[in-house]
């Protein structure tokens, strides 16, 4: 099946390495959807098959957000246990208030928003495409 | 759905463009980052484990990581672990021969362990280049991934192993290798395992494959970061 349209409108404004990652991770999942939806025991009618690959792919941007964020901010505190200041690593330089950690704390902190906004936030919750499907399920049930 | 998913997506869109740089940086850094995890990971996996833990080699105060497989090794920084069962060192990208010796194969292992002192700490004199670790120097490594972790992944990391410590597929550990409390070759990710791997997985001890994959390992480093952590590389069968 082709990637929804209104994940690729999206993904079309990501860095190639980006896209990649999220259109070979929505391709992954739109293999997998059959079992993923018998595992959560939910139906195409309840949460179009569309309209998950589309919160799959906007779950996955922050995935990738937040994983940089907490690597980062963890790796600063242990490699300040080991007596570092910082970290630096190709033309990347991490340490308290550089340009790179304050960039990927805004950037986190910004899609965090985005999310609130269109009451999303329970995506920041999510580890697995079962239990988004589930958020999906519910929330559409609330609706 | 009681939402718009076409006008979500031209939100996110204008989103998307609006912080198209910091989109660029994360896409930019995004490997060299789980390097980053996977060495902490790995120099608090031996301070968990009881080895007096430093770093060596700093610049300007900052840990300088080794991407990739240009540069030489003494020009970036290293952790040594000194225990009661040796003295080792942690290395990032280090190029290392196969485990057959063949000639030409080297294989660069995102996270290295080695004795201390097996990879130079300088220059080598006359203008030699240092090509590469003897694969008997290699205690134990991790490879870092940015994906999920599905079956084809863990076949590529079996077939690492398979190249540079095939005894960990054959139900065999160097002797000492427990006792010194090393890690198993792992693989390490921040994705999460896919459900088909679930099993493979499960089946490792079974097989007597003595191989660790540490699954959304960007929480496993925030674990390790807070009193009584306990290391995600530890343990196996």
């Amino acid at each position: 099946m082709a990637l929804p349209q209104s994940l690729t409108r999206v993904t079309a404004e990501l860095p190639f390495a980006l896209r990649q990652d999220i259109e070979g991770y929505i391709r992954t999942l739109d293999a997998a959807q059959r079992d993923i939806y018998a595992d959560a025991e939910v139906k195409t009618d309840e949460v179009p098959s569309e309209d998950f690959l589309f919160f799959a792919g906007i779950w996955r941007l922050w995935t990738q957000i937040d994983g940089q964020r907490w690597i980062v901010r963890n790796s600063l505190q242990i490699a300040t246990e080991f007596g570092a200041r910082g970290i630096s690593a190709g033309g990347f330089s991490y340490s308290v208030g550089s340009d790179d950690v304050v960039g990927i704390r805004q950037l986190h902190d910004r899609y965090h928003d985005w999310l609130q906004r269109h009451e999303f936030e329970f995506l920041v919750q999510i580890h697995t495409p079962r239990a988004l499907l589930e958020a999906l399920r519910a929330q559409a049930n609330a609706g | 759905m009681p939402v718009d998913v076409e006008t979500l997506a031209m939100s996110l869109r204008s989103f998307v463009r609006r912080y198209k740089t910091q989109f660029q940086r994360l896409s930019d850094r995004k490997s060299q980052l789980l390097e980053i995890g996977a060495l902490m990971i790995a120099a608090q996996h031996y301070d968990l484990c009881g080895y007096t833990v430093t770093l060596h080699n700093l610049r300007k105060g900052n840990i300088r990581v080794k991407l990739g497989t240009r540069g030489d090794p003494w020009n970036f920084s290293r952790f040594e672990a000194v225990g009661e069962y040796g003295s080792f060192e942690i290395h990032t990208n280090l190029p290392v021969t196969d485990a057959l010796g063949t000639e030409g194969a080297r294989y660069v292992a995102d996270i290295v362990v080695v004795p201390a002192g097996a990879v130079p700490r300088s220059a080598l004199g006359d203008g030699a280049k240092w090509l590469d670790l003897p694969n008997t120097d290699l205690v134990t490594f991790i490879e870092a991934k940015a994906l999920v972790i599905y079956p084809m992944l863990i076949a590529q990391f079996i077939g690492i192993v398979h190249e540079l410590k095939p005894e960990f597929l054959k139900g065999k550990r160097p002797p000492g290798f427990l006792a010194a409390k090393h890690f198993d070759p792992a693989l390490v990710s921040l994705g999460y395992l896919h459900g088909t791997c679930k099993n493979i997985v499960g089946g490792f001890e079974g097989r007597k494959l003595y191989i660790r994959v540490v699954d959304e390992f960007d929480r496993a480093i925030a674990q390790l970061s807070r009193d009584g952590a306990v290391s995600p590389l530890a343990g196996g069968p």
